[in-house]
């Protein structure tokens, strides 16, 4: 019920808009409030680059905690403490992020960008991306843990007694067997680095134009949103509406495709013990 | 032992430490936020920072009172309207696991809880602070 709540305020909001430039918002690449011209392909792009960026960054990373957790090490002092310096990194307000965005990642981006000769703005892309990833990390992992030690016991057993080593149990038998559940766990952390409003705001330089490459500012979905709505009237908040939907939808749909897989994952895991 | 099996110990432990390097790298953010609060932060926390209000900007001293009261009184207002919602929604649940309602609810969870909160922002601003708005754009005309 609230998503259809959520739906029809969103849609009649935008109506203005949706009246006034239709589909080709989508491919329209100006965004000009004096000219009462909008389009959202920058911002399309602003989300798409930085989220896609974020969730390759953090695969490697999640992946490795996953099995670390999952198979490796268990049982310990060690794994405890990376478990819930895991959970406290999920807790951390977002504002936090970008706060220490600013003052610690910036300044290295920037260093980075005056060494490969780019205008060193040190926010925007890249900095968004590397903020997401690292926010995005928490959520993966303790999904992929979970469905890591789903694997079934007598599956790897059977494995080892044939010969094979730990790298090949995860590699032939954890990783194949765990696929759908990484999967999911990828695609919910994806819905949350293109939902992520505060940190990706302070960090991604606000700019309205298509970016040229993955250092120049830009803006996202939701960061456009956050700066311009509280000073925007008639049909620039409307147009901002319309962008509010279009994510709403991105994410409805990418979280409810996320938790039907790990529902199937978790059925499928229950099927086999018993 | 032949070169074969060598091949695979040694595949084995190369994994081995790869996993356990990136996973030790993924706390590295957190010590590194930790150390960035605690050591720009906790120079400034004193008792007169958290009880006083703050003063103009270019003027030294001051605090953050209003903003504590603010989310004090945020979380305890949102905790009184959310809880029993949430702890019924759970029961039920739990409760019932099959079912129109159940699955509609916990659609409904799954979508609230994915929706970023700059859209929750949005609709909230159309139900709640536009009406107040336009009402309150009269009497502002004549302060």
């Amino acid at each position: 019920m609230f998503f259809l709540t959520i739906l029809l305020t969103l849609l009649v909001a935008s109506i203005p808009a949706i009246k006034a430039f239709g589909l080709t918002f989508f491919w329209g690449t100006t965004w000009d409030a004096a000219a009462e011209k909008f389009g959202a392909l920058p911002f399309l792009l602003g989300t798409l680059i930085t989220s896609f960026m974020a969730i390759f960054l953090c695969i490697p990373f999640s992946i490795a905690i996953s099995i670390f957790l999952g198979e490796y090490f268990k049982e310990g002092a060690f794994p405890a403490f990376l478990r819930s310096s895991i959970e406290v990194l999920a807790g951390i307000p977002s504002v936090i992020y970008g706060l220490w965005g600013l003052f610690f990642l910036m300044p290295i981006v920037r260093t980075i960008e005056m060494q490969l000769g780019v205008t060193p703005h040190g926010v925007g892309i890249l900095t968004s991306a590397l903020i997401l990833a690292i926010m995005i990390i928490p959520f993966s992992a303790s999904i992929g843990r979970e469905v890591v030690t789903l694997v079934p016991a007598d599956l790897k057993e059977a494995a080892y007694s044939l010969g094979a080593t730990r790298f090949e149990v995860i590699k032939n038998i954890i990783i194949p067997y765990a696929r759908s559940g990484i999967i999911a766990g990828i695609l919910l952390s994806l819905g949350r680095a293109i939902g992520e409003t505060m940190a990706v705001t302070m960090l991604i330089g606000n700019s309205n134009f298509i970016p040229t490459s993955i250092f120049s500012p830009a803006n996202t979905m939701a960061s456009v949103i956050a700066n311009e709505f509280a000073e925007a009237t008639g049909i620039t908040a409307a147009s901002l509406i319309y962008v509010g939907l279009v994510l709403f939808l991105v994410t409805t749909l990418v979280n409810i495709l996320g938790t039907y897989v790990i529902k199937k994952v978790a059925l499928e895991a229950s099927k086999e013990v018993t | 032992m032949n070169d074969h099996t060598t091949v695979r110990m040694i595949k084995d432990k190369a994994f081995r430490i790869i996993v356990i390097l990136l996973a030790c790298f993924s706390i590295l953010p957190l010590l590194l936020i930790l150390y960035f609060i605690t050591r720009n932060g906790i120079a400034v926390i004193n008792w007169e920072f958290l009880i006083q209000l703050p003063r103009p900007i270019g003027e030294a001293g001051g605090g953050i009172f209003n903003a504590i009261m603010g989310t004090g009184i945020l979380i305890v207002l949102s905790s009184i309207l959310s809880i029993p919602f949430g702890i019924a929604t759970g029961i039920y649940l739990s409760e019932k696991t099959e079912g129109k309602i159940a699955n509609i609810a916990r659609l409904c969870v799954v979508v609230l809880q994915g929706t970023p909160s700059i859209v929750i922002g949005i609709v909230a601003y159309i139900w709640v602070v536009a009406p107040f708005r336009s009402f309150s754009a009269l009497s502002e005309v004549s302060p």
